[in-house]
């Protein structure tokens, strides 16, 4: 019988603190990633080109799309990866359970996405001064600069928003995974063999819809925030059904 | 956009290799050799770095156009229309670029274009003789926008000059010289555009509206009017 009394606070606290600091390939690759995607957009991520009789007109544009969108995917592989037994394992270094150790997890996919979602905002900086500093033409107007604040708030919910819900998506399918083999093959066929096959599925497109035509940043968030727990909350009852650890 | 689109499955797998290879233990011995804390300090004082020389050298001045409240779709024609059927007093404000006014000596008025060369012709010039005007020439200029992405840079062409001496008006750049334009965008980021309207304007076909000029020469009654038919001077006689 030991006689130290911890709470279960305490141990989701520790093990939160082990994830943020110990899980390195998440960090890296978060950095990887972005880096790959700034080198894309530094060399302008689209543009068009028009001409007439005595015109001809060239515009170069610069965006932050591609960082998102490669960090949108590293968010959903990130959290996959936190649920695999190579990940939940490392948390038996503690006292711990399957709930201390899938709400350490959440917490800490959660933080990181929180984390790379300020890299993203941040990441227009650096686009933008490789953009005013590489392109000796005018810049058009209203895209002389990054946005007034609301717009950078307005940009960073949304950007924080669709980050939260990749790793909730990839947080719940991994936790199917673990469950059966079987979703690993399934899941991937269920999302992709519609588009293979040229077929709309209506609630995908409703669940699309249900985000992106979203116009208030507060209801946004709130669908987002929602939405997240709901897919978190599930996974982490999927990831207690789990048998105990064998060695 | 659709270079982003091809590229991005390539990416992908790229990324998906560079995870697999940093699963290897041998690699990741490595690897290893530069430790997290380094990275992410260098990776977050290059964005910091970034951000705040952003705000040290503020805007940029060298900003072409000007925003444009509303589409300008049809509206060529809608201001086309309105001048053929002399409706003048109904043509919005936003076309009307200025007026000039030049004193008249003489009864007689010749138009006459510096350059002859009709083939990139892009004006066109309106002449009324109205009862009301003495001893002048009034010129309004109308302009249908020539925007790209919902930016008007119609100030990027030059206007058409129009100078009188001696009871003829000679207009110079009637036909445009050859302009090469070309522009740097920066735009938010897709999700964030989802909540503005300001700089929602944002297109992935690329936007483009190109503009029509106008020139609306009042004169005297009783002045004659002299012009090779051959030009685009459209006369109207109250």
């Amino acid at each position: 019988m030991s006689l130290t009394n911890v709470s279960t606070a305490n141990i989701i606290k520790k093990q939160y603190i082990h994830k943020m600091t110990s899980y390195r390939d998440a960090w890296k690759s978060l950095i990887i990633t972005q880096l790959i995607a700034l080198a894309i957009s530094s060399f302008s991520t689209g543009g068009g080109t028009t001409s007439g009789d005595f015109y001809s007109i060239n515009v170069t544009n610069y965006s932050v799309d591609v960082v998102f969108f490669f960090t949108v995917f590293w968010a959903f592989i990130a959290s996959f990866l936190v649920t695999t037994n190579s990940y939940t394992y490392e948390d038996f270094s503690y006292v711990s359970n399957r709930t201390t150790s899938a709400v350490s997890a959440i917490l800490f996919v959660a933080s990181i996405t929180t984390i790379a979602a300020i890299f993203t905002m941040l990441s227009s900086y650096f686009i933008f001064m490789v953009m005013y500093l590489t392109q000796d033409v005018n810049i058009l107007y209203g895209s002389n600069t990054i946005g007034d604040f609301s717009e950078i708030l307005s940009s960073f919910a949304a950007v924080w928003g669709y980050l939260l819900l990749a790793s909730s998506v990839g947080y719940i399918i991994g936790a199917l995974v673990q469950i059966s083999r079987i979703f690993s093959l399934v899941i991937p066929v269920l999302i992709f063999l519609p588009g293979f096959m040229n077929v709309q599925v209506p609630i995908l497109t409703d669940v699309v819809t249900f985000f992106t035509t979203e116009t208030s940043v507060m209801m946004f968030t709130m669908k987002v925030l929602i939405t997240a727990i709901l897919l978190f909350m599930l996974g982490w009852l999927l990831s207690a059904k789990k048998e105990v650890r064998t060695w | 956009m659709v270079a982003v689109i091809t590229l991005l499955p390539v990416i992908m797998i790229g990324l998906i290799l560079v995870f697999f290879m940093t699963r290897n233990k041998s690699f990741r011995r490595q690897t290893s050799r530069i430790p997290l804390k380094y990275m992410l300090s260098a990776y977050v004082g290059i964005l910091l770095l970034s951000l705040v020389t952003y705000y040290m050298i503020g805007q940029s001045e060298e900003v072409a156009g000007r925003e444009i409240e509303s589409s300008v779709e049809s509206e060529d024609f809608d201001l086309h229309q309105k001048i053929f059927n002399r409706q003048f007093d109904e043509i919005d404000d936003k076309y009307y670029f200025g007026q000039e006014k030049i004193g008249l000596d003489s009864d007689e008025l010749s138009i006459r274009f510096a350059d002859q060369n009709m083939d990139t012709y892009s004006y066109n010039i309106v002449v009324t003789k109205d009862p009301d005007v003495k001893g002048e020439i009034i010129i309004d200029y109308y302009r249908v926008p020539f925007s790209i992405n919902g930016i008007d840079i119609s100030e990027e062409f030059e206007a058409a000059d129009m100078r009188y001496d001696n009871g003829e008006i000679i207009v110079n750049n009637l036909t445009r010289d050859y302009v090469n334009l070309e522009f740097a965008e920066f735009q938010m980021p897709i999700p964030g555009s989802q909540f503005s309207d300001d700089r929602s304007n944002r297109d992935w076909n690329f936007n483009f509206q190109s503009g029509g000029d106008f020139y609306h020469i009042q004169i005297p009654e009783n002045t004659q009017l002299n012009y090779d038919p051959n030009v685009p001077i459209y006369e109207f006689e109250n």
